[in-house]
Protein backbone atom coordinates (compact mmCIF):
# COMPACT_ATOMS: atom_id res chain seq x y z
CA UNK A 1 0.00 0.00 0.00
CA UNK A 2 2.87 2.20 1.23
CA UNK A 3 4.65 1.55 -2.28
CA UNK A 4 1.53 2.46 -4.50
CA UNK A 5 1.40 5.51 -2.57
CA UNK A 6 5.04 6.17 -3.24
CA UNK A 7 4.93 5.26 -6.98
CA UNK A 8 1.77 7.37 -7.06
CA UNK A 9 3.97 10.58 -5.51
CA UNK A 10 6.49 9.92 -7.81
CA UNK A 11 4.66 10.24 -11.22
CA UNK A 12 3.01 13.09 -9.60
CA UNK A 13 6.28 15.04 -9.31
CA UNK A 14 6.86 15.28 -12.71
CA UNK A 15 3.93 16.99 -13.49
CA UNK A 16 2.54 20.09 -11.79
CA UNK A 17 -1.17 20.40 -10.82
CA UNK A 18 -2.55 21.99 -13.51
CA UNK A 19 -4.22 24.79 -10.65
CA UNK A 20 -0.62 25.91 -9.83
CA UNK A 21 0.97 25.64 -12.76
CA UNK A 22 -2.18 28.67 -14.24
CA UNK A 23 -1.24 29.92 -11.21
CA UNK A 24 2.59 30.26 -11.49
CA UNK A 25 2.70 31.33 -15.16
CA UNK A 26 -0.06 34.16 -14.58
CA UNK A 27 2.85 36.98 -14.46
CA UNK A 28 4.21 35.68 -17.38
CA UNK A 29 1.47 35.46 -19.45
CA UNK A 30 0.28 38.48 -18.92
CA UNK A 31 4.19 40.13 -19.55
CA UNK A 32 3.68 37.86 -23.10
CA UNK A 33 0.12 39.35 -23.71
CA UNK A 34 1.48 43.12 -22.46
CA UNK A 35 4.26 42.67 -25.47
CA UNK A 36 2.14 40.89 -27.94
CA UNK A 37 -0.13 44.28 -27.31
CA UNK A 38 2.69 46.52 -27.96
CA UNK A 39 4.27 44.73 -30.96
CA UNK A 40 0.61 44.73 -32.89
CA UNK A 41 0.07 48.24 -31.90
CA UNK A 42 2.94 49.06 -33.75
CA UNK A 43 2.44 47.10 -36.44
CA UNK A 44 -1.42 48.24 -37.00
CA UNK A 45 0.16 51.64 -36.92
CA UNK A 46 2.41 51.14 -39.91
CA UNK A 47 -0.37 50.31 -41.77
CA UNK A 48 -1.95 54.09 -41.04
CA UNK A 49 -2.41 56.73 -43.03
CA UNK A 50 -0.59 59.97 -42.93
CA UNK A 51 -2.36 63.12 -43.57
CA UNK A 52 -0.31 64.40 -46.17
CA UNK A 53 2.62 67.61 -45.09
CA UNK A 54 1.44 67.61 -41.32
CA UNK A 55 1.51 65.24 -38.82
CA UNK A 56 -1.44 64.01 -37.77
CA UNK A 57 -2.66 60.17 -38.68
CA UNK A 58 -5.70 59.50 -39.71
CA UNK A 59 -8.21 56.89 -38.96
CA UNK A 60 -8.13 55.84 -42.54
CA UNK A 61 -5.98 52.04 -43.38
CA UNK A 62 -2.93 52.72 -45.93
CA UNK A 63 -0.04 50.74 -47.72
CA UNK A 64 1.27 54.37 -48.46
CA UNK A 65 4.20 53.67 -45.98
CA UNK A 66 5.28 50.29 -47.39
CA UNK A 67 4.69 51.67 -51.03
CA UNK A 68 7.05 54.97 -49.99
CA UNK A 69 10.06 52.60 -48.21
CA UNK A 70 10.09 50.15 -51.38
CA UNK A 71 9.58 53.23 -54.08
CA UNK A 72 12.55 55.79 -52.62
CA UNK A 73 15.65 53.61 -53.70
CA UNK A 74 16.85 55.25 -50.21
CA UNK A 75 15.71 53.26 -47.67
CA UNK A 76 16.45 49.97 -49.19
CA UNK A 77 19.95 51.03 -49.70
CA UNK A 78 20.12 51.72 -45.67
CA UNK A 79 18.53 48.49 -45.09
CA UNK A 80 21.03 46.61 -47.50
CA UNK A 81 24.24 48.88 -45.66
CA UNK A 82 22.83 47.40 -42.35
CA UNK A 83 22.63 43.66 -43.32
CA UNK A 84 26.34 43.89 -45.05
CA UNK A 85 28.06 45.80 -42.14
CA UNK A 86 26.33 43.45 -39.67
CA UNK A 87 28.16 40.46 -41.84
CA UNK A 88 31.23 42.25 -41.64
CA UNK A 89 30.95 42.91 -37.86
CA UNK A 90 29.96 38.89 -37.14
CA UNK A 91 32.56 37.79 -39.75
CA UNK A 92 35.46 39.94 -37.35
CA UNK A 93 33.62 39.14 -34.27
CA UNK A 94 33.98 35.50 -34.59
CA UNK A 95 37.50 35.55 -35.87
CA UNK A 96 38.52 37.47 -32.70
CA UNK A 97 36.28 35.67 -30.62
CA UNK A 98 37.25 32.13 -31.30
CA UNK A 99 41.12 32.51 -29.90
CA UNK A 100 39.99 34.30 -27.12
CA UNK A 101 37.29 31.10 -26.28
CA UNK A 102 40.03 28.25 -27.04
CA UNK A 103 42.30 29.89 -24.50
CA UNK A 104 39.64 29.70 -22.06
CA UNK A 105 38.63 26.19 -22.79
CA UNK A 106 42.20 24.62 -23.42
CA UNK A 107 44.21 26.69 -20.65
CA UNK A 108 45.82 24.69 -17.86
CA UNK A 109 46.60 27.87 -15.89
CA UNK A 110 43.40 28.53 -13.80
CA UNK A 111 44.77 32.22 -13.28
CA UNK A 112 45.08 33.44 -17.03
CA UNK A 113 41.45 31.79 -18.00
CA UNK A 114 40.05 33.87 -15.04
CA UNK A 115 42.01 36.98 -16.37
CA UNK A 116 40.91 36.58 -20.12
CA UNK A 117 37.31 35.81 -18.62
CA UNK A 118 37.40 38.95 -16.05
CA UNK A 119 38.17 41.07 -19.59
CA UNK A 120 35.71 39.68 -21.00
CA UNK A 121 33.12 40.07 -18.54
CA UNK A 122 33.86 43.95 -17.78
CA UNK A 123 33.23 44.66 -21.28
CA UNK A 124 29.64 42.77 -21.63
CA UNK A 125 28.54 44.84 -17.87
CA UNK A 126 29.82 48.14 -18.17
CA UNK A 127 27.70 49.21 -20.46
CA UNK A 128 27.35 51.10 -24.22
CA UNK A 129 27.73 54.68 -23.41
CA UNK A 130 31.15 53.80 -21.32
CA UNK A 131 32.31 51.73 -24.45
CA UNK A 132 30.87 54.56 -26.80
CA UNK A 133 32.84 57.07 -24.85
CA UNK A 134 36.07 55.63 -25.00
CA UNK A 135 36.24 54.82 -28.87
CA UNK A 136 34.69 58.58 -29.44
CA UNK A 137 38.56 59.37 -27.63
CA UNK A 138 40.27 56.91 -28.97
CA UNK A 139 39.46 56.98 -32.55
CA UNK A 140 39.56 60.82 -32.89
CA UNK A 141 41.65 62.60 -35.43
CA UNK A 142 44.42 63.27 -32.35
CA UNK A 143 43.16 60.47 -30.40
CA UNK A 144 45.65 56.97 -29.10
CA UNK A 145 45.47 55.10 -31.59
CA UNK A 146 45.99 57.87 -34.43
CA UNK A 147 48.94 59.03 -32.15
CA UNK A 148 50.05 55.14 -32.08
CA UNK A 149 50.35 54.87 -35.65
CA UNK A 150 52.02 57.98 -36.12
CA UNK A 151 54.18 57.70 -33.79
CA UNK A 152 55.09 54.19 -35.34
CA UNK A 153 56.04 55.74 -38.45
CA UNK A 154 52.74 53.46 -40.05
CA UNK A 155 50.58 56.86 -41.09
CA UNK A 156 51.57 60.12 -42.20
CA UNK A 157 47.81 61.75 -41.88
CA UNK A 158 45.64 61.05 -39.43
CA UNK A 159 43.00 58.34 -40.36
CA UNK A 160 39.33 59.12 -40.06
CA UNK A 161 37.78 56.64 -37.88
CA UNK A 162 34.66 58.88 -36.39
CA UNK A 163 32.20 59.35 -38.61
CA UNK A 164 32.78 56.59 -41.00
CA UNK A 165 32.35 53.01 -41.18
CA UNK A 166 35.22 52.34 -40.12
CA UNK A 167 34.90 53.34 -36.10
CA UNK A 168 31.49 51.90 -36.20
CA UNK A 169 32.88 48.64 -36.85
CA UNK A 170 35.77 48.84 -34.54
CA UNK A 171 33.19 50.06 -32.11
CA UNK A 172 30.84 46.85 -32.88
CA UNK A 173 33.30 44.57 -33.06
CA UNK A 174 34.62 44.85 -30.02
CA UNK A 175 31.33 45.06 -28.24
CA UNK A 176 30.20 41.72 -29.59
CA UNK A 177 33.26 39.83 -28.55
CA UNK A 178 32.56 38.84 -25.16
CA UNK A 179 29.54 37.40 -26.62
CA UNK A 180 30.73 35.58 -29.17
CA UNK A 181 33.72 34.11 -27.20
CA UNK A 182 31.05 32.63 -23.93
CA UNK A 183 28.76 31.32 -26.72
CA UNK A 184 32.27 29.01 -28.72
CA UNK A 185 33.68 28.27 -24.67
CA UNK A 186 31.21 25.21 -24.58
CA UNK A 187 31.50 24.05 -27.70
CA UNK A 188 35.40 23.81 -27.81
CA UNK A 189 35.13 22.20 -24.40
CA UNK A 190 32.95 19.74 -26.13
CA UNK A 191 35.74 18.57 -28.22
CA UNK A 192 36.92 15.59 -27.01
CA UNK A 193 40.54 15.47 -26.48
CA UNK A 194 41.30 12.24 -27.59
CA UNK A 195 40.63 12.88 -31.38
CA UNK A 196 42.84 15.60 -31.08
CA UNK A 197 45.63 13.08 -29.43
CA UNK A 198 44.87 10.71 -32.36
CA UNK A 199 45.10 13.28 -34.97
CA UNK A 200 48.78 13.94 -33.41
CA UNK A 201 49.96 10.84 -33.23
CA UNK A 202 49.28 9.90 -36.64
CA UNK A 203 51.54 12.41 -37.87
CA UNK A 204 48.77 15.69 -38.15
CA UNK A 205 50.33 18.94 -37.61
CA UNK A 206 48.89 21.71 -35.43
CA UNK A 207 47.50 23.52 -38.18
CA UNK A 208 45.66 20.45 -39.66
CA UNK A 209 44.56 19.17 -36.20
CA UNK A 210 43.02 22.60 -35.94
CA UNK A 211 41.25 22.85 -39.39
CA UNK A 212 40.50 19.52 -40.03
CA UNK A 213 39.32 18.36 -36.42
CA UNK A 214 38.71 21.05 -34.05
CA UNK A 215 36.88 23.37 -36.46
CA UNK A 216 34.34 20.51 -37.81
CA UNK A 217 33.44 19.83 -34.26
CA UNK A 218 32.36 23.51 -33.21
CA UNK A 219 30.95 24.37 -36.52
CA UNK A 220 27.57 23.94 -34.38
CA UNK A 221 28.68 26.41 -32.02
CA UNK A 222 30.31 28.62 -34.44
CA UNK A 223 26.82 29.22 -36.52
CA UNK A 224 25.07 29.90 -32.79
CA UNK A 225 27.66 32.14 -31.92
CA UNK A 226 27.33 33.89 -35.79
CA UNK A 227 23.54 33.58 -35.11
CA UNK A 228 24.02 35.70 -31.65
CA UNK A 229 26.59 38.58 -32.90
CA UNK A 230 24.77 38.80 -36.03
CA UNK A 231 21.07 39.77 -34.40
CA UNK A 232 23.04 42.00 -32.67
CA UNK A 233 25.05 43.95 -34.73
CA UNK A 234 21.54 44.06 -36.16
CA UNK A 235 20.34 45.77 -33.70
CA UNK A 236 22.83 48.62 -32.96
CA UNK A 237 21.40 51.68 -32.23
CA UNK A 238 23.72 53.72 -29.96
CA UNK A 239 27.52 52.91 -31.41
CA UNK A 240 26.68 54.35 -35.00
CA UNK A 241 24.51 57.31 -34.12
CA UNK A 242 27.26 58.74 -32.07
CA UNK A 243 30.18 56.83 -33.75
CA UNK A 244 28.62 57.66 -37.38
CA UNK A 245 27.46 61.29 -36.32
CA UNK A 246 24.93 61.21 -38.84
CA UNK A 247 27.57 60.58 -41.47
CA UNK A 248 26.67 57.03 -41.26
CA UNK A 249 23.52 55.38 -40.03
CA UNK A 250 21.65 51.93 -39.46
CA UNK A 251 17.82 50.77 -39.90
CA UNK A 252 17.22 51.87 -35.91
CA UNK A 253 18.97 55.71 -36.15
CA UNK A 254 16.28 55.96 -39.48
CA UNK A 255 13.93 54.93 -37.48
CA UNK A 256 14.58 57.13 -34.69
CA UNK A 257 15.47 60.01 -37.06
CA UNK A 258 11.99 59.50 -38.49
CA UNK A 259 9.97 59.66 -34.91
CA UNK A 260 12.02 62.55 -33.40
CA UNK A 261 12.50 64.48 -36.41
CA UNK A 262 8.96 64.30 -39.32
CA UNK A 263 7.15 62.62 -36.25
CA UNK A 264 6.07 60.52 -39.03
CA UNK A 265 4.99 57.32 -36.82
CA UNK A 266 3.16 55.17 -39.99
CA UNK A 267 6.61 55.82 -41.80
CA UNK A 268 8.79 54.30 -38.39
CA UNK A 269 5.97 51.89 -37.87
CA UNK A 270 6.41 50.34 -41.16
CA UNK A 271 10.84 50.74 -40.80
CA UNK A 272 10.05 48.65 -37.46
CA UNK A 273 8.07 45.79 -39.28
CA UNK A 274 10.67 45.45 -42.03
CA UNK A 275 13.46 45.65 -39.65
CA UNK A 276 10.89 42.54 -37.15
CA UNK A 277 10.78 40.85 -39.89
CA UNK A 278 14.18 40.99 -41.18
CA UNK A 279 15.32 39.80 -37.38
CA UNK A 280 13.47 36.77 -37.16
CA UNK A 281 13.92 35.59 -40.65
CA UNK A 282 17.78 35.23 -39.82
CA UNK A 283 17.44 33.59 -36.75
CA UNK A 284 15.08 31.30 -38.50
CA UNK A 285 17.71 30.57 -41.36
CA UNK A 286 20.54 31.09 -38.46
CA UNK A 287 19.04 27.56 -36.50
CA UNK A 288 18.09 25.83 -40.09
CA UNK A 289 21.95 26.52 -40.37
CA UNK A 290 23.11 25.25 -37.31
CA UNK A 291 21.03 21.66 -37.35
CA UNK A 292 22.70 21.16 -41.23
CA UNK A 293 25.77 21.81 -39.53
CA UNK A 294 25.02 19.20 -36.97
CA UNK A 295 24.38 17.12 -39.49
CA UNK A 296 27.24 17.40 -41.45
CA UNK A 297 29.32 16.97 -38.18
CA UNK A 298 27.65 13.50 -37.76
CA UNK A 299 28.18 12.42 -40.89
CA UNK B 1 49.43 20.77 -4.29
CA UNK B 2 49.19 17.63 -6.24
CA UNK B 3 48.95 19.30 -9.48
CA UNK B 4 52.73 20.68 -8.39
CA UNK B 5 53.58 16.93 -7.81
CA UNK B 6 51.84 15.17 -10.47
CA UNK B 7 53.98 14.47 -13.75
CA UNK B 8 53.92 17.32 -16.83
CA UNK B 9 52.81 15.90 -20.01
CA UNK B 10 55.23 17.39 -22.56
CA UNK B 11 53.12 18.58 -25.63
CA UNK B 12 50.04 18.17 -24.81
CA UNK B 13 48.12 17.78 -27.84
CA UNK B 14 44.79 20.60 -27.69
CA UNK B 15 47.22 22.71 -25.33
CA UNK B 16 48.11 26.10 -25.90
CA UNK B 17 50.99 27.04 -27.29
CA UNK B 18 53.17 30.54 -27.28
CA UNK B 19 51.42 31.23 -30.61
CA UNK B 20 47.91 31.35 -29.19
CA UNK B 21 49.06 32.62 -25.95
CA UNK B 22 50.30 36.19 -27.67
CA UNK B 23 46.99 36.32 -30.10
CA UNK B 24 45.05 36.08 -26.93
CA UNK B 25 47.18 38.74 -25.35
CA UNK B 26 46.77 41.09 -27.83
CA UNK B 27 42.70 40.84 -28.09
CA UNK B 28 42.74 40.56 -24.55
CA UNK B 29 44.31 44.08 -24.62
CA UNK B 30 42.27 45.45 -27.24
CA UNK B 31 39.17 44.00 -24.79
CA UNK B 32 40.69 46.38 -21.47
CA UNK B 33 42.56 49.54 -23.72
CA UNK B 34 39.00 51.28 -23.71
CA UNK B 35 38.62 50.46 -20.50
CA UNK B 36 41.75 51.33 -18.62
CA UNK B 37 42.10 54.47 -21.23
CA UNK B 38 38.60 55.77 -19.69
CA UNK B 39 40.37 55.42 -16.48
CA UNK B 40 42.78 57.08 -17.20
CA UNK B 41 41.17 59.94 -19.02
CA UNK B 42 38.82 60.68 -15.98
CA UNK B 43 41.83 62.22 -14.23
CA UNK B 44 43.12 64.17 -17.05
CA UNK B 45 43.31 67.60 -15.81
CA UNK B 46 42.63 69.36 -19.29
CA UNK B 47 39.08 68.94 -21.26
CA UNK B 48 41.01 67.55 -24.30
CA UNK B 49 42.69 64.70 -24.79
CA UNK B 50 46.72 65.86 -25.20
CA UNK B 51 49.95 63.43 -24.94
CA UNK B 52 51.75 64.24 -22.34
CA UNK B 53 48.70 64.36 -19.68
CA UNK B 54 48.29 67.43 -18.37
CA UNK B 55 48.32 66.58 -14.71
CA UNK B 56 45.85 64.46 -12.71
CA UNK B 57 42.60 66.35 -11.22
CA UNK B 58 39.53 65.42 -9.83
CA UNK B 59 37.61 68.18 -11.38
CA UNK B 60 35.47 66.17 -14.07
CA UNK B 61 33.83 63.93 -10.53
CA UNK B 62 32.90 67.21 -9.01
CA UNK B 63 31.44 68.43 -12.71
CA UNK B 64 29.50 64.87 -12.52
CA UNK B 65 27.46 65.59 -8.81
CA UNK B 66 27.01 68.80 -9.35
CA UNK B 67 24.86 68.89 -12.49
CA UNK B 68 21.32 68.11 -11.42
CA UNK B 69 20.33 65.76 -14.64
CA UNK B 70 23.34 63.49 -13.69
CA UNK B 71 22.21 63.35 -10.00
CA UNK B 72 18.60 62.38 -11.04
CA UNK B 73 19.39 60.21 -13.56
CA UNK B 74 21.55 58.50 -11.05
CA UNK B 75 18.68 57.83 -8.72
CA UNK B 76 16.17 57.25 -11.60
CA UNK B 77 18.20 54.88 -12.67
CA UNK B 78 19.03 52.83 -9.52
CA UNK B 79 15.07 53.12 -8.69
CA UNK B 80 14.94 51.44 -11.63
CA UNK B 81 16.69 48.89 -11.00
CA UNK B 82 16.11 48.51 -7.27
CA UNK B 83 12.21 47.70 -8.98
CA UNK B 84 13.06 45.62 -11.97
CA UNK B 85 15.94 43.45 -10.64
CA UNK B 86 13.49 41.21 -7.98
CA UNK B 87 10.70 41.60 -9.95
CA UNK B 88 12.56 39.84 -13.28
CA UNK B 89 13.92 36.95 -10.60
CA UNK B 90 10.35 36.29 -9.28
CA UNK B 91 8.45 36.38 -12.22
CA UNK B 92 11.63 34.46 -13.70
CA UNK B 93 11.93 31.98 -11.12
CA UNK B 94 7.82 31.16 -11.47
CA UNK B 95 7.97 31.18 -14.84
CA UNK B 96 10.98 28.88 -15.40
CA UNK B 97 9.94 26.52 -12.93
CA UNK B 98 6.69 26.14 -14.38
CA UNK B 99 8.03 25.67 -17.48
CA UNK B 100 10.93 23.29 -17.23
CA UNK B 101 8.91 21.31 -14.59
CA UNK B 102 5.56 21.14 -15.79
CA UNK B 103 5.68 19.48 -19.28
CA UNK B 104 2.92 20.52 -21.58
CA UNK B 105 2.53 21.13 -24.78
CA UNK B 106 2.31 24.83 -24.95
CA UNK B 107 5.91 25.50 -22.90
CA UNK B 108 8.17 25.53 -26.10
CA UNK B 109 5.74 28.63 -27.42
CA UNK B 110 5.60 30.34 -24.07
CA UNK B 111 9.30 29.91 -23.58
CA UNK B 112 10.09 31.12 -27.69
CA UNK B 113 7.40 34.21 -26.93
CA UNK B 114 9.61 35.14 -23.70
CA UNK B 115 13.19 35.22 -25.15
CA UNK B 116 12.22 37.14 -28.50
CA UNK B 117 13.30 40.42 -27.01
CA UNK B 118 16.85 39.11 -27.02
CA UNK B 119 16.91 38.71 -30.79
CA UNK B 120 14.33 41.93 -31.49
CA UNK B 121 16.35 45.15 -31.92
CA UNK B 122 15.94 47.10 -28.93
CA UNK B 123 14.81 50.23 -31.36
CA UNK B 124 12.08 48.30 -32.32
CA UNK B 125 11.07 47.15 -28.98
CA UNK B 126 11.09 50.95 -27.88
CA UNK B 127 8.48 51.84 -30.59
CA UNK B 128 6.40 49.08 -29.92
CA UNK B 129 6.18 49.90 -26.09
CA UNK B 130 5.67 53.60 -27.06
CA UNK B 131 3.13 53.23 -29.46
CA UNK B 132 1.01 50.80 -26.55
CA UNK B 133 1.77 53.42 -23.88
CA UNK B 134 0.57 55.97 -26.09
CA UNK B 135 -3.03 54.22 -27.04
CA UNK B 136 -3.37 53.03 -23.34
CA UNK B 137 -2.68 56.90 -22.05
CA UNK B 138 -0.35 56.08 -19.94
CA UNK B 139 1.88 59.22 -20.13
CA UNK B 140 5.47 59.20 -19.12
CA UNK B 141 5.75 58.06 -16.45
CA UNK B 142 8.38 55.52 -13.94
CA UNK B 143 5.55 52.46 -14.28
CA UNK B 144 6.35 52.79 -18.20
CA UNK B 145 9.87 52.31 -17.29
CA UNK B 146 9.41 49.44 -15.15
CA UNK B 147 7.33 47.58 -17.52
CA UNK B 148 9.45 48.39 -20.36
CA UNK B 149 12.49 47.07 -19.00
CA UNK B 150 11.12 44.06 -17.05
CA UNK B 151 9.92 42.47 -20.04
CA UNK B 152 13.38 43.38 -21.73
CA UNK B 153 15.07 41.69 -19.04
CA UNK B 154 13.10 38.62 -18.01
CA UNK B 155 14.80 36.76 -20.64
CA UNK B 156 17.82 36.78 -18.73
CA UNK B 157 16.41 35.76 -15.57
CA UNK B 158 14.80 32.91 -17.78
CA UNK B 159 17.54 31.65 -19.23
CA UNK B 160 20.26 31.67 -16.59
CA UNK B 161 17.59 29.72 -14.02
CA UNK B 162 16.04 27.53 -16.40
CA UNK B 163 19.37 26.78 -17.44
CA UNK B 164 20.31 26.08 -13.64
CA UNK B 165 16.67 23.61 -13.26
CA UNK B 166 18.04 21.29 -16.42
CA UNK B 167 21.00 20.66 -14.35
CA UNK B 168 19.76 19.61 -11.34
CA UNK B 169 18.58 15.97 -10.96
CA UNK B 170 14.67 15.23 -9.27
CA UNK B 171 15.91 12.86 -7.01
CA UNK B 172 16.54 15.34 -4.33
CA UNK B 173 12.91 17.05 -5.04
CA UNK B 174 11.01 13.25 -5.32
CA UNK B 175 12.99 12.45 -1.93
CA UNK B 176 11.55 15.60 -0.10
CA UNK B 177 7.66 14.73 -1.84
CA UNK B 178 8.62 10.96 -0.56
CA UNK B 179 9.34 11.91 3.30
CA UNK B 180 6.08 13.86 2.95
CA UNK B 181 7.08 17.47 2.79
CA UNK B 182 4.83 19.86 0.87
CA UNK B 183 5.57 20.59 -2.91
CA UNK B 184 5.71 24.25 -1.57
CA UNK B 185 8.03 23.69 1.12
CA UNK B 186 10.37 21.56 -1.45
CA UNK B 187 10.22 24.22 -3.73
CA UNK B 188 11.41 26.84 -0.88
CA UNK B 189 14.17 23.96 0.96
CA UNK B 190 15.36 21.90 -1.68
CA UNK B 191 14.96 23.55 -5.10
CA UNK B 192 15.52 27.37 -4.34
CA UNK B 193 18.91 27.14 -2.78
CA UNK B 194 20.21 25.18 -5.60
CA UNK B 195 19.07 27.66 -8.21
CA UNK B 196 21.03 30.21 -6.79
CA UNK B 197 23.91 30.15 -8.94
CA UNK B 198 20.90 30.78 -11.70
CA UNK B 199 19.29 33.50 -9.49
CA UNK B 200 22.26 35.20 -9.21
CA UNK B 201 23.62 35.45 -12.89
CA UNK B 202 20.34 36.52 -14.36
CA UNK B 203 20.30 39.32 -11.55
CA UNK B 204 23.87 40.66 -12.47
CA UNK B 205 22.23 40.77 -16.09
CA UNK B 206 19.46 42.51 -15.49
CA UNK B 207 21.04 44.88 -13.56
CA UNK B 208 23.41 45.79 -15.93
CA UNK B 209 21.08 46.13 -18.79
CA UNK B 210 18.61 48.22 -16.17
CA UNK B 211 21.47 50.80 -15.75
CA UNK B 212 23.20 50.48 -19.54
CA UNK B 213 19.80 50.02 -21.65
CA UNK B 214 19.12 53.35 -24.40
CA UNK B 215 17.74 51.80 -27.54
CA UNK B 216 14.69 50.86 -25.55
CA UNK B 217 14.57 53.59 -22.88
CA UNK B 218 15.29 56.58 -25.42
CA UNK B 219 11.43 56.23 -26.62
CA UNK B 220 9.82 56.12 -23.08
CA UNK B 221 11.54 58.69 -21.11
CA UNK B 222 11.32 62.70 -21.03
CA UNK B 223 13.43 65.17 -19.87
CA UNK B 224 11.40 64.98 -16.61
CA UNK B 225 12.52 60.99 -16.00
CA UNK B 226 15.37 60.07 -17.79
CA UNK B 227 17.73 57.47 -16.81
CA UNK B 228 21.53 57.61 -16.62
CA UNK B 229 22.36 56.71 -19.72
CA UNK B 230 19.86 59.24 -21.27
CA UNK B 231 21.25 61.96 -19.68
CA UNK B 232 24.56 60.72 -20.57
CA UNK B 233 23.78 60.48 -24.03
CA UNK B 234 21.99 63.96 -23.70
CA UNK B 235 25.44 65.70 -22.32
CA UNK B 236 27.78 63.88 -25.15
CA UNK B 237 26.25 65.48 -27.80
CA UNK B 238 26.18 69.08 -26.64
CA UNK B 239 29.60 68.67 -24.84
CA UNK B 240 33.09 67.40 -24.91
CA UNK B 241 34.91 67.06 -21.96
CA UNK B 242 35.81 64.07 -19.57
CA UNK B 243 32.76 64.34 -17.76
CA UNK B 244 31.04 61.21 -19.34
CA UNK B 245 34.61 59.55 -18.17
CA UNK B 246 34.37 60.22 -14.45
CA UNK B 247 30.99 58.54 -15.19
CA UNK B 248 32.11 56.02 -17.03
CA UNK B 249 35.52 54.91 -14.49
CA UNK B 250 32.04 54.81 -11.43
CA UNK B 251 30.53 52.45 -13.89
CA UNK B 252 33.70 50.58 -14.43
CA UNK B 253 34.47 50.50 -10.55
CA UNK B 254 30.50 49.21 -10.30
CA UNK B 255 31.60 46.05 -12.88
CA UNK B 256 34.52 45.17 -10.70
CA UNK B 257 32.10 44.96 -7.73
CA UNK B 258 29.77 42.64 -9.75
CA UNK B 259 32.32 40.67 -11.12
CA UNK B 260 33.84 39.94 -8.04
CA UNK B 261 30.07 38.77 -6.65
CA UNK B 262 30.23 36.44 -9.20
CA UNK B 263 33.85 35.55 -8.40
CA UNK B 264 32.22 34.39 -4.91
CA UNK B 265 28.91 33.56 -5.35
CA UNK B 266 28.82 31.26 -8.32
CA UNK B 267 32.57 31.48 -9.98
CA UNK B 268 33.64 32.84 -13.07
CA UNK B 269 33.29 29.07 -15.04
CA UNK B 270 29.82 28.41 -13.80
CA UNK B 271 28.41 31.83 -15.08
CA UNK B 272 29.87 31.75 -18.25
CA UNK B 273 27.95 28.36 -18.59
CA UNK B 274 24.64 30.20 -18.04
CA UNK B 275 25.02 33.14 -20.33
Amino acid sequence: MKTARQARLTADFQTIPTRSLVLILMPTLAIIALFLASYGSFILMSFREMLPGTTTVTGNWSLASYRRFFRDAVYPYFLFQTLYRAVQVTLLGLLLAYPLAYFVARSSSKLLRQLVMTAMIIPLLVGGITIVYSWLVLLGNAGLLNAGLKALGIIKQPIRFLFSWKGVIICLVYFVIPYAAFSLIGPIRNVPRTLEEAAVNMGASKLTVFLRVVLPLTLPGIVEAASLTYSLALSAFLFPMMLGGGKVKMMSNIIYETIYVTFDFPFAGTMATILLVVSIAVVVVMTLLQRTARRVRSD
Amino acid sequence: MISKAAPRLAREPGAVGWPLGLITALIVAFLAVPVLFVIFYSFNKSAYFRLPPQGLSLRWYANFFRLHYFREGALISLALAAVVTPLSVAIGVAASYGLVRGRFKAATLINALLMSPIIIPGVVTGIALMTMFNLLGSGWSFGNLVIAMTLVCLPFTVRTISANLHGLNHFTEEAAINLGASRWTTFRRVVLPQIRPGIVGGMIFVFATVLEDVSVVIFLTSYRTSTLSIAALGYLRNKDDPTIAAMATMLVALTIGLVFIIQRVIGLEKFMTLE
